[in-house]
């Protein structure tokens, strides 16, 4: 493995690590505001199952990201510099802003930026982004609804039982199972997304053969990023999140963990990236539906809203400019 | 006979769905139609809620009489 190819793989543990200092609080969100556990021990808490995903999960996600985004030929060891450059860039901005997007299509619109700098538009690959453009809008809605339908499942099986400070006791303890299941499914899905970067960069360079499997050092490595990452985690988006969409008790905090961590496991065993924090928000959301509409802060919904559509776009221009120094030097 | 708030969000999470269906690769487009149908159920599971819950009101408001008592 040359210099290069071990400062780059350098770079993408970072951009996994600070993933997980932005993305992961999400996962512990819930449990925070709902008051089941502290801080520090949610954040380990997370940060285990973060780190446990890799015994469960493939690595059909990381494959997407390596072979599905951007052509195999236009992969070479500057795209990939320039579009981590460009999702660290975008995630630094909305991170200092509090904004909860997503670094997983920050990731995607990094590398569809520097191939279409290097090789323009032809660069892309229509089916793997279109699988991946689909799902932004997707994922949320599949956790708003399932969100929405375990909500209602308790209050169905629960509506007769009186003693509710006992009831809430008890999914204060299922919270726990939730938000593990959650982090897990986080685990899954975003360390995949370093795999791939990792794994691209090594088919480019020849390091493993084009019909090679992501090697074990490259998987345990990702997960140990994402987990410590987890550990220092965002407190700004953890916030936004756990209070500010809706007001969460302990059992709207189980079911929309359950219902992110059920559309997580999904994605991940499909091979879709999708974002954690999309599908959390749209679960929030969804317990906030059962309600009424008006328990939903719409306002700051639909800031999300707007960090999410510019995700792409703004990760892809960044990693574009930063490609441009690699194409002067030729 | 209106249409509750939310029985609209839901028709229109349904609508969503279902647009989405084209530009979804065949293999998943199951998931798309399995949540329209979701969203199309609670769709109307809310509306007849609504509905229930204005006529309730209704008889309330009517067997208090018009002095409100």
């Amino acid at each position: 493995m040359s210099a290069a190819v071990v400062l780059i793989v350098a770079i993408a543990l970072a951009f996994d690590f600070f993933n997980g200092f932005h993305d992961a609080a999400n996962s512990i969100a819930t449990v925070v505001s709902t008051r089941v556990l502290t801080p520090r021990i949610a954040v380990a808490w997370a940060a285990f199952f973060n780190f446990a995903a890799f015994v469960i999960f493939g690595t059909a996600v990381a494959r997407t990201i390596a072979k599905d985004v951007v052509t195999q030929n236009v992969l070479s060891n500057a795209v990939i510099l320039a579009g981590l450059i460009g999702a660290i860039a975008w995630d630094i901005v909305t991170w200092w802003l509090g904004l909860p997007t997503s670094s997983s299509h920050a990731l995607v619109g990094g590398l569809a930026g520097a191939a279409v700098a290097r090789s323009g538009w032809s660069a892309l690959l229509v089916a793997g982004f279109q699988k991946i453009a689909v799902f932004i809008i997707l994922s949320p809605l599949i956790g708003l609804l399932l969100a929405f339908t375990i909500m209602v499942i308790v209050f169905w099986v629960f509506h007769r039982y009186r003693k509710v400070d006992r009831l809430n006791h008890a999914f204060r303890r299922v919270q726990l199972l939730s938000a593990a299941a959650f982090s897990l499914g986080h685990g899954a899905n975003d360390a995949q997304k370093t795999m791939g970067v990792i794994y691209a960069l090594l088919l480019a360079n020849g390091v493993i053969q084009q019909t090679a499997g992501v090697p074990l050092w490259v998987v345990l490595s990702a997960h140990t990023a994402i987990g410590l990452g987890t550990m220092f985690g965002g407190w700004r988006i953890v916030h936004t999140m756990g209070s500010r969409i809706t007001k969460l008790n302990p059992v709207g905090g189980m079911s929309a963990e359950l219902a992110a961590a059920s559309t997580l496991f999904f994605t991940a065993h499909a091979g879709i990236p999708v974002s954690t924090t999309h599908t959390i928000t749209g679960a929030i959301v969804g317990v906030g539906t059962t309600q009424r509409l008006s328990a939903v802060r719409w306002g700051v919904a639909g800031r999300v809203v707007w960090a999410w559509l510019l995700t792409i776009p703004g990760a892809f221009l960044v990693a574009w400019v930063a490609y441009l120094p690699f194409r002067a030097l030729g | 006979m209106t249409v509750g708030r939310r029985s609209l969000f839901f028709l229109g999470v349904m609508a969503t769905c279902l647009l989405l269906v084209p530009a979804t690769p065949g293999e998943f487009r199951w998931v798309n139609y399995a949540m329209a149908g979701l969203a199309l159920f609670w769709a109307v599971a809310v509306g007849i809620e609504d509905v229930a819950t204005r006529r309730d009101v209704a008889h309330r408001d009517a067997a208090r009489g018009p002095d409100g008592r």
